[in-house]
C-alpha cells in the first residue's frame, strides 16, 4: 500500500499522519516533505497509528529526521504507533532513541 | 504429587513428555555409539539430555530426579571430557540409567509410589555410576586457567565463568552469545533487500540479546539519498546454530556488506580486532560492545590496552602475529557455546516448527468433519431432489471440497510409522543380550504414515512378533555356522503404503517355521484333524490359535504360548490382518495389513426389510444369492462344504415378511465364516463411524453406526460378535 501522507495545522503545531507503507518506495518524498515542514514548523506530531510496514529504509528516514530535528532544536514527537511500527522499533532497539511514548495494545504485547 | 495449580499441571505434562523425547534422543544415541564407536557430538547430545532433564526436574521440584540425574550426568561429563571412556559397560549402565529415569517419570506421573523393586534397582545403579566414577580420578569440574601465558605474550586472564560445566579458555570473554557486526552496502535497498528482514530472520534461529542500531554513517537528512542504506548493528546473538547458518542469514548481502561473527567467548583480542577494523571509532565501539553485553566494562579496559600496549612497542603487530603467539584456537571455544546454547534453544527451535495439540481436540475436529461429510452427502442429496442445476453444481464443489478436509483432517492425526520402529532398536540390542545371540535391526520404510490411535495400539503386538521372531526364528550362532549362513541374524522392520491400507512386516533370516511341527502340535492340541487337508498359509495361522506353542522350551522372552493369539486379537481390533509368508531355511515374513484409519471404512451396505445395515467390506468374502429351494435354514452347501447361516431378520427380531430375493453374504472373522442372509444389497460406500451411546452398549451384534446421506441411521455389524455367538460356525475351515 503505497503511503500518503496527511498534514493538518494546529496553531503553531504540525500533526502530520502517514498511513501505508513507511518503505523504500515511500522514503525518498518522505524525505523531501519532512525536509520542509522541519524548516517551517516549531513542533510536530508524526501519527504513525496507519502505518502498515515498516522497512529499513523507512525506518532510517524517521531516524535522520529526529537527528535533523535535534539539530534544528524543532519537538519532534512519534505518537499512535502501529503494531508494524512498533515490532520495527523493537526489533532494532529503537523505542528509547526516540524517547516518545508507546502504548501496547494487548495484541502486540501478545 | 504436590497439587498443582492447572497452568503448572500442564508445564509438567509438557516437561514430562519433553523429557521422554530426550531420554529416547539419548537412547538413539548411545545405542548408534554401541556400533558405531563414540563420537563427541552424540556424547554432548546425551550429556544435553541429562542436563535438561535435571533442570527441568530441579524446576518443578522433583528432588529424586534431580539427585539421580546428578549422578548420570557427573559421569556423562568425565566421559565428555575425555576422563573415562565410553565402554559397552559404560553404554550398558546409561541405558539402564536412562530407563531408571524413565520409571521416575511413570511413577510421577501416575502418582504411585516409589517401590521397593524400583528403589532397589536405584541403589544399584548409583553403585554402578559411583564405582565408574571411583574408577578413574575424579576430575576437578571447574575450568582449567591457564596459570599465565608465556611471557613474551601478553596475559590476558578473566575471572572463570559462574558455570563450572563450560570452561573457558583462557583470555576468552564471558559472554556465551555470539557477537555479529553488520554495516550494511549503500546499495542494500536498491539491490531489494531489507535489513530488518535480516534481523527477523536472526530472530528465527536464536535471540537477539542486545542490539544497538548504528547512525554513525547516517548523513543529514538534508544531505542523505533516501534510497542509500546507511544502517549498521551490533548484536549480541544467542543460538544453537553454528557460524555457517548465521552466516549464511548473510548470503545475500555479504559482498555487499561488512560483516563480522564471532562465536561465543572468542577471545578479547578477536573483539580487539574487530574494533579496529570497524570504520567508528575505537573507544565509541567498544562502548557500544559493552552495552548490547558482548564485553564487560573490563574486557573493554583489557582490549584497549593491549591495543595501546601494541602500539607503544614500536612496531605496530599486526593481530595476526598476536593470535598466533598466543597460541589462541577457536575451535574448543565455538564448541564450548554450541554445546551450552543448544540445551536451551533446541526445544524453542522445534516448538516454532511444531504445534502441540491435544489429541482430544483432534478426535472433536474428526469427529465434527465426519458430521460434515455426512451434512454435504445429505445436501448432495436434497440438490439432486430439486433438480436445480446451479445447486447440484454448488453441493458438488461443497462435496469435493469437504472430502479435501476430511482427507486433512485425517491427515493431521498421522504419525510417522518411525515414530512406532524408534523403540526397536533398543528392544532388539536387550533382547539379543538375553538369548545370547548376535541380531542387528534393519528399519526401512521410515515416512510411511498411519494414525496415532493405530500407532499405539501396533507398538505391542510388533513388540511381540519381534521378539517371537528373534528366540524363535533366528537359529543359535553355531547353527547358523553350520548352515553357512553369517552368524549375525537379521530382523527387519518394513512398512509402506499398499491399496489405502498400510503394510508392516516382521521379517526375520531364521530358519523358517517348521510346518510339520506346527501341524503335529495342532493335533495333538485337537485343533485339526489329521485328515484335513491345509495349505502351507492355513498351517502358519495355526500359530494364532489360544494356547498354542510350539517351543521345545519356554524362555523368558517367549514360548508360553500366550501371545500370538493376543496378537492377532490386538491386531484385528484395530480392523488389520495379519498373515504368514515362511520359506524354510531362509526365514519368514509377518505381515501385518492395518487400515488408513479407523474413523472411516470401507462399508458393504444391505438392506433389511426397510432398514440399512453396514457390513465392513473387509470381511466379506463374497455374495451369493440365497437358495430358495434348498429347504434347510441353517446352513446351506457352498462348494462342497456346509456354510452356517446366520438370518438377521432372526439375530435383530424384524417381523416383516420374508423378502422376496435374499442374498447370503459370506462374512470371515479369523478363520470362522459365516454366511448372513440379507435382503437386497445397496453396493460399497465410504462410511464415517459414528460410536453409538451407552444406551446401546447392550446390544449385540452392533458396533457402531453411520448416517447415510438421506439422514437415515445404518448401524455398522459386528462381525467378530456375530460369528462368536453363532457357535456352530467355529472351526470352519
Amino acid at each position: 500500500m503505497a503511503m500518503e501522507i496527511q498534514q493538518e495545522r494546529q496553531g503553531a503545531n504540525l500533526q502530520i499522519r502517514l498511513s501505508g507503507d513507511l518503505d523504500i518506495y515511500a522514503a525518498a518524498p518522505l524525505r523531501t516533505h519532512l525536509l520542509t515542514v522541519l524548516q517551517q514548523h516549531h513542533e510536530i506530531e508524526l501519527v504513525l497509528d496507519e502505518v502498515a510496514e515498516v522497512d529499513g529504509a523507512g525506518l532510517q528516514i524517521l531516524l535522520a529526521t529526529k537527528a535533523e530535528a535535534m539539530r534544528l532544536g524543532v519537538i519532534l514527537r512519534l505518537t499512535g504507533h502501529s503494531a508494524a511500527m512498533v515490532r520495527a522499533l523493537q526489533l532494532c532497539r529503537l523505542t528509547a532513541y526516540f524517547g516518545d511514548p508507546v502504548i501496547l495494545t494487548r495484541e502486540m504485547a501478545g | 504429587m504436590i497439587d498443582l495449580d492447572p497452568q503448572m499441571a500442564a508445564a509438567l505434562q509438557t516437561f514430562f513428555e519433553e523429557s521422554r523425547e530426550l531420554l529416547q534422543d539419548m537412547e538413539n544415541a548411545l545405542l548408534f555409539m554401541e556400533n558405531a564407536g563414540a563420537d563427541s557430538e552424540r556424547i554432548n547430545a546425551v550429556f544435553r539430555a541429562a542436563h535438561t532433564i535435571k533442570g527441568s526436574a530441579g524446576l518443578f521440584g522433583l528432588e529424586e530426579v534431580v539427585r539421580f540425574t546428578h549422578r548420570l550426568e557427573n559421569l556423562l561429563d568425565q566421559i565428555r571430557s575425555g576422563v573415562t571412556d565410553l565402554t559397552p559397560v559404560r553404554i550398558t549402565l546409561l541405558l539402564s540409567c536412562g530407563d531408571h529415569i524413565a520409571g521416575y517419570l511413570d511413577r510421577i506421573a501416575t502418582d504411585s509410589s516409589l517401590d521397593q523393586v524400583f528403589l532397589a534397582e536405584d541403589l544399584r545403579l548409583l553403585g554402578d555410576l559411583a564405582a565408574q566414577l571411583g574408577s578413574s580420578p575424579v576430575a576437578s569440574i571447574a575450568p582449567a586457567i591457564a596459570p599465565a601465558l608465556a611471557p613474551t605474550t601478553l596475559a590476558l586472564t578473566v575471572p572463570p565463568s559462574p558455570e563450572p560445566e563450560f570452561s573457558n579458555s583462557p583470555g576468552s570473554v564471558q559472554t556465551g552469545n555470539w557477537h555479529i557486526s553488520l554495516r550494511f552496502g549503500l546499495d542494500t535497498f536498491r539491490d531489494g533487500m531489507d535489513p530488518l528482514s535480516f534481523l527477523r530472520y536472526l530472530e528465527q534461529i536464536g535471540e537477539i540479546i542486545g542490539i544497538v542500531t548504528l547512525t554513525d554513517s547516517l548523513p543529514a537528512l538534508s544531505q542523505m539519498d533516501a534510497e542509500s542504506c546507511y544502517l549498521g548493528f551490533e548484536i549480541s546473538f544467542r543460538s544453537s546454530a553454528d557460524k555457517a547458518k548465521i552466516a549464511d542469514v548473510f548470503d545475500f548481502v555479504q559482498e555487499s556488506s561488512t560483516i563480522h561473527i564471532l562465536p561465543a567467548h572468542s577471545q578479547i583480542t578477536a573483539y580487539l580486532q574487530l574494533i579496529q577494523q570497524l570504520p567508528e571509532a575505537d573507544q565509541h565501539l567498544g562502548e557500544i560492545l559493552v552495552s548490547v553485553g558482548s564485553l564487560t566494562e573490563e574486557e573493554l579496559q583489557k582490549a584497549l590496552t593491549l591495543q595501546d600496549a601494541g602500539n607503544q612497542g614500536g612496531q605496530h603487530q599486526p593481530l595476526g602475529e598476536i593470535l598466533v603467539a598466543q597460541k589462541m584456537v577457536q575451535e574448543p571455544v565455538v564448541q564450548g557455546a554450541l554445546e551450552k546454547q543448544q540445551q536451551q534453544r533446541e526445544h524453542q527451535v522445534v516448538e516454532r516448527q511444531m504445534l502441540r495439540v491435544r489429541a482430544a481436540d483432534l478426535d472433536q475436529l474428526v469427529n465434527l468433519v465426519g458430521e460434515l461429510v455426512i451434512a454435504s452427502a445429505a445436501n448432495s442429496l436434497y440438490a439432486a431432489q430439486s433438480n436445480a442445476e446451479e445447486r447440484v453444481e454448488s453441493a458438488a464443489q461443497v462435496a469435493r471440497l469437504v472430502e479435501d478436509i476430511r482427507d486433512g483432517a485425517l491427515h493431521l492425526r498421522m504419525i510417522d510409522v518411525a515414530e512406532v520402529f524408534q523403540r526397536f532398536p533398543r528392544v532388539v540390542r536387550d533382547t539379543a543380550r538375553t538369548l545370547g545371540k548376535d541380531i542387528r535391526l534393519e528399519i526401512s520404510g521410515e515416512g510411511t504414515e498411519l494414525d496415532k490411535s493405530m500407532a499405539e495400539k501396533i507398538t505391542d503386538p510388533l513388540m511381540h512378533l519381534v521378539r517371537n521372531a528373534m528366540d524363535h526364528g533366528i537359529e543359535s550362532a553355531e547353527r547358523r555356522h553350520a548352515l553357512g549362513k553369517p552368524a549375525q541374524g537379521c530382523i527387519s522392520l518394513h512398512a509402506c503404503h499398499d491399496a489405502g491400507g498400510i503394510i508392516i512386516e516382521v521379517r526375520d533370516d531364521g530358519g523358517g517355521l517348521n510346518r510339520e511341527k506346527i501341524l503335529g502340535k495342532a493335533i495333538e492340541k485337537g485343533l485339526v484333524t489329521p485328515e484335513q487337508q491345509l495349505s502351507d498359509q492355513e498351517i502358519y495361522a495355526l500359530i494364532f490359535a489360544p494356547g498354542f506353542s510350539t517351543a521345545d522350551q519356554v524362555s523368558d522372552i517367549s514360548g508360553r504360548g500366550v501371545g500370538m493369539d493376543v496378537v492377532r486379537q490386538n491386531i484385528e481390533a484395530i480392523r488389520g490382518s495379519i498373515e504368514i509368508h515362511s520359506t524354510p531355511g531362509a526365514g519368514s515374513t509377518m505381515r501385518i495389513r492395518l487400515p488408513l484409519t479407523l474413523s472411516i471404512i470401507d462399508g458393504f451396505l444391505v438392506k433389511l426389510a426397510t432398514d440399512t445395515f453396514v457390513i465392513p467390506a473387509e470381511s466379506v468374502e463374497e455374495c451369493l444369492e440365497y437358495p430358495e429351494q434348498q429347504g434347510t435354514v441353517g446352513y446351506m452347501v457352498l462348494r462342497d462344504q456346509a456354510l452356517p447361516l446366520l438370518h438377521l431378520t432372526g439375530v435383530f427380531r424384524f417381523d416383516a415378511q420374508p423378502e422376496k430375493r435374499r442374498n447370503v453374504i459370506v462374512v470371515r472373522h479369523g478363520q470362522d465364516r459365516v454366511g448372513m442372509v440379507v435382503g437386497a444389497i445397496l453396493g460399497n460406500q465410504q462410511t464415517v463411524i459414528k460410536p453409538l451411546g451407552k444406551l446401546f452398549d447392550q446390544v449385540p451384534g452392533i458396533s457402531a453406526a453411520t448416517i447415510l446421506g438421506n439422514g437415515d441411521v445404518a448401524p455398522i455389524l459386528d462381525i467378530p460378535a456375530l460369528i462368536h455367538h453363532h457357535a456352530s460356525a467355529k472351526h470352519i475351515h
